[in-house]
């Protein structure tokens, strides 16, 4: 008997399987880890003593959450952020990007192992430690500012398909429908898969950026050498980018699908790189897209863009047709992406607020309120964006403000609960963290100040800055 | 009755007219299903207090006011006597509840305590918005629903600490009425360190069952928060074709330092399954089960099926093999037929000897319905030389086919 052996010895029982009975198992197994055997047909995993995952494997299988949620930063929105930082003011805005990757990378990394160390969500924990009233608060800022950007990604599916020749009115339902099924009909792990797959997008943007032919040396000093223009247009897109970047959904679908993904304490390390890796191919992406438009559109004199349909349109004649169709192709992704995370983190946070079960592995019979909440927020997004000649834009300035509001708080919640050393134990925040931590809450506090008393001045017709 | 939302917001008065504010009030947890408050907490200045409850003389709603003799009979707070009760606004309140009737989980956003013969008792929790709206409007929204409130004698608190019953921290400890599989459905949508407490509080048999009913992304978690002995305990309480599953997630060194640490029966059964691969029928199938002889009386096989029933993981149907020592697989025969025999019978005289068996590296998902469409209770699984090496149960059938997010993938009826 080949399976009969007496006491511990010889753990490594893969390696005795032989060719027993003449089945078709390789006699001298070379690894034990995820190995697969082919009998009658059928493909097999040989189990026993699994190793980690070892060379480029064990990078590749530790991305997930962090660069989901990163890259559903660069939304409809933020690609017209980007793009209009690159057609107003060249290359002067990339070293914000530049500094913002480090606090960005912080912050995620932070909320990646507030996660792991606790196994519950951002709200869950602002609910148990800072009270009703601020869980109530955050979730009503949530509930409306995620509203309003899921509504303008569906608006982003529409305007890119239309650019790709394709009518909002087929595409914005089969994009609701198809992330829809995936979410409800999926696993966790499948629903991971198919937002990481969507993440290569955003590779266009990249080759619209070398498609614009940029000079390479003054991407270089744009990227090195701050500078700062006391203008009001320049002040309020370096606050737009800061905002763009930096989101409440971001951190709370990463904590969230950290959490679902089983991450644990004791194993706490691989995330790190996620959250890193995530927050760097964003920027990355980020600036591209700065990049692509201020090679082209900025050369060119055209300045003003308001979304990133206008900047495919734009980049056409400028930088050719790949260009443009590359950066819709973009958007259309990017849209999808952050149309499938903003429902999910939204109804993460309710569910988490209130104990609700929650979570994409659980079935319909269990998660009801959950998915409710998820479908909800998508038929919102698919059937508002729908409506004919929506103003968009406004409906993003107040959301810029509402999120604007949030963010600094959930920033201090996120230091607060970070330390808290009864709840995260070994992985509380070091000194370094902290500085940087608590560094990028000043900037962003002073940052939304200024965009606020700044809104607030614009409508009384004072202006801070020089036109 | 009254909330607690609107309690914390009375004075402690004392006879002399001296007054303070409350912060907490203490329960008895395990004295009633409906649990008596026994002290009260106060602040006084900077410093809190304690007071027994037996010295509240009145409590007038009206003043919002409880009377008590003398202020100064409130002894210091003292931390480790904080850290050994259930505080109301300190571990109730806005923690996770388990409704036990629903088998739900929720918040806690408010709790109603009964006043009355001088008594003050925890009755209900309240999880509604209009509990959330009561408590932010500081008492404006006087509204309550029946729906939203669950009633004490059928909830569990949790704190999200696996370490807290170790360290004395009360708990209401009704989780463990319910059946395991039940428990383990609750579990596996709560925080990890929350499913990791909710095994503490339950005996370690059944903590076993539980563990082993959940998903096994889940009892990866939940075990890894253990300390080694408890982890060692379970899993060798659990059946072995669990116990393998888990075990062969671990990381090499923890699964070589656990297997060195299991009793040597549990360890060998372990080690067998291991060496099947995951997906076949070897890595779902059973191996602690009863097999008799051919030879054996009926009787002697009832007394053994009797003596054997708490150890092993399967007595739904009894495989017999040639002899005692020799493992060739001859039949089967079913408690059913075996109780309905003569005594003096041997067992090939009852046994049904034409049985279909299945090879230990066969897929185990076209194993699966096989089983089902057998519908019996367990198939033989047999090596080239048709000797007995376990069993594919219908339970393991069913895990194979169901989908993931059903909470069925860990089913455990039979075996």
């Amino acid at each position: 008997m080949k399976n009969r052996k007496e006491g511990v010895e010889g753990l490594e029982p893969i390696a005795d399987i032989d060719a027993a009975g003449g089945l078709d198992i390789p006699k001298h197994v070379p690894a034990p880890a995820g190995l697969r055997i082919n009998y009658r047909g059928h493909t097999i995993k040989l189990r026993g003593l699994r190793l980690p995952p070892k060379g480029i494997w064990k990078w590749l299988l530790v991305l997930g959450p962090g660069l989901i949620a990163t890259s559903a930063g660069n939304d409809a929105g933020g690609i017209a952020t980007y793009s209009s930082a690159g057609a107003k003011f060249g290359y002067d805005m990339i070293w914000v990007m530049v500094v913002l990757t480090l606090s960005f990378a912080v912050v995620q990394e932070m909320c990646t192992r507030l996660g792991a160390a606790t196994g519950r969500g951002l709200l869950d924990l602002i609910r148990e430690k800072f009270g009703i009233g601020w869980t109530l608060f955050s979730v009503g800022i949530i509930v409306i500012a995620n509203g309003g950007v899921t509504i303008s990604e569906f608006v982003g599916v529409g305007a890119a398909s239309e650019l790709l020749g394709v009518s909002r009115y087929i595409s914005v339902p089969i994009a609701a429908v198809g992330l829809w099924y995936l979410v409800i009909f999926g696993s966790y792990a499948k629903v991971e898969k198919v937002f990481l797959l969507m993440t290569l997008v955003f590779f266009a943007y990249p080759i619209a950026a070398i498609l614009g032919h940029p000079n390479w040396h003054d991407v270089l000093k744009g990227a090195t050498i701050p500078k700062i223009r006391f203008e009001s247009e320049y002040v309020f897109l370096l606050v737009g980018v800061l905002g763009t970047t930096i989101t409440p959904y971001i951190q709370i679908f990463q904590q969230s699908s950290t959490v679902e993904r089983g991450a644990a304490r004791k194993h706490y390390g691989q995330e790190r790189i996620d959250a890193y890796f995530g927050s760097i191919f964003s920027n990355l992406m980020s600036v591209s897209m700065i990049v692509a438009t201020a090679a082209t559109l900025y050369i060119a004199g055209q300045h003003d863009i308001e979304s990133a349909a206008d900047a495919a349109k734009a980049l056409e004649p400028v930088a050719g047709s790949a260009a443009g169709a590359l950066f819709a192709v973009g958007l259309l992704g990017a849209s999808l992406l952050a149309g499938g995370v903003l429902p999910l983190a939204t109804s993460y946070a309710i569910s988490e607020a209130f104990g609700i079960p929650k979570g994409v592995n659980l079935d319909y019979r269990r998660g009801k309120t959950f998915f409710g909440l998820f479908t909800a927020f998508i038929v919102l997004g698919a059937v508002v964006a729908l409506i004919p000649n929506i103003p968009i834009f406004p409906l993003l300035v107040g959301i810029q403000v509402l999120n604007g509001v949030l963010l600094p708080i959930v920033l201090v919640f996120i230091l607060l609960l970070v330390n808290n050393e009864m709840l995260v134990g070994d992985l509380k925040n070091t000194r370094t963290y902290n500085i940087l931590g608590w560094g990028t809450f000043a900037i962003i506090t002073f940052a939304v100040a200024v965009m606020i008393i700044g809104q607030i001045l614009d409508k009384l017709g004072i202006d801070l800055f020089a036109k | 009755m009254a909330m607690l939302s609107e309690l914390l917001k009375f004075d402690v008065v004392d006879a002399k007219g001296r007054s303070a504010r409350v912060s907490d009030f203490a329960l008895e947890i395990l004295g009633d299903d409906y649990p008596p408050v026994t002290a009260l907490y106060f602040s006084e200045g900077k410093e809190q207090r304690r007071i027994d409850w037996k010295d509240v003389t009145e409590i007038d709603k009206a003043a919002r006011q409880f009377k008590v003799k003398d202020l100064k009979d409130g002894a210091a707070d003292s931390h480790d006597e904080r850290a050994g009760e259930v505080l109301l606004k300190r571990d109730i309140l806005d923690a996770l509840i388990i409704d036990l009737l629903q088998r739900g989980t929720t918040r806690s956003a408010d709790l109603l305590l009964s006043t009355a013969d001088g008594e003050m008792r925890l009755r209900a929790a309240d999880a509604g918005l209009s509990a959330m709206l009561r408590r932010i409007t500081r008492g404006l929204f006087k509204g309550a629903r029946k729906r939203n409130m669950f009633d004490w004698k059928y909830v569990e608190f949790l704190r999200g600490d696996p370490r807290a019953v170790e360290s004395g921290a009360g708990y209401n400890m009704r989780i463990g009425r319910l059946p395991a599989g039940e428990i383990a459905q609750i579990a596996d949508y709560l925080p990890y360190l929350h499913a990791a407490e909710l095994l503490t509080l339950i005996n370690d048999d059944k903590a076993a069952l539980v563990l082993q009913a959940m998903s096994i992304e889940r009892q990866l978690q939940v075990i890894e928060e253990f300390d080694e002995e408890q982890a060692i305990n379970l899993l060798t309480l659990m059946s072995p074709d669990r116990s393998t599953d888990l075990i062969g997630r671990l990381h090499p060194e923890t699964m070589k330092r656990y297997l060195s640490r299991v009793p040597k029966k549990q360890r060998e059964r372990i080690i067998d399954l291991l060496r099947y691969p995951e997906d076949s029928v070897g890595g779902v199938m059973i191996n602690n089960f009863l097999t008799l002889g051919e030879r054996t009386t009926v009787r002697s096989a009832q007394e053994q099926v009797r003596s054997h029933s708490k150890e092993r993981d399967f007595i739904s149907v009894v495989f017999i093999t040639e002899s005692k020592d020799k493992k060739v697989l001859t039949g089967a025969v079913t408690i059913r037929h075996l109780l309905d025999a003569d005594d003096e019978d041997k067992l090939k005289d009852v046994m049904d000897p034409y049985l279909v068996t299945l090879n230990p590296f066969d897929p185990a998902i076209d194993a699966a319905y096989r089983v089902i469409a057998g519908q019996i209770a367990a198939m033989a699984v047999t090596d080239p030389e048709g000797e007995l090496i376990g069993a594919m149960t219908i339970d393991s059938a069913i895990s194979q086919i169901v989908s993931p997010g059903s909470g069925l993938s860990s089913i455990k009826v039979f075996s």
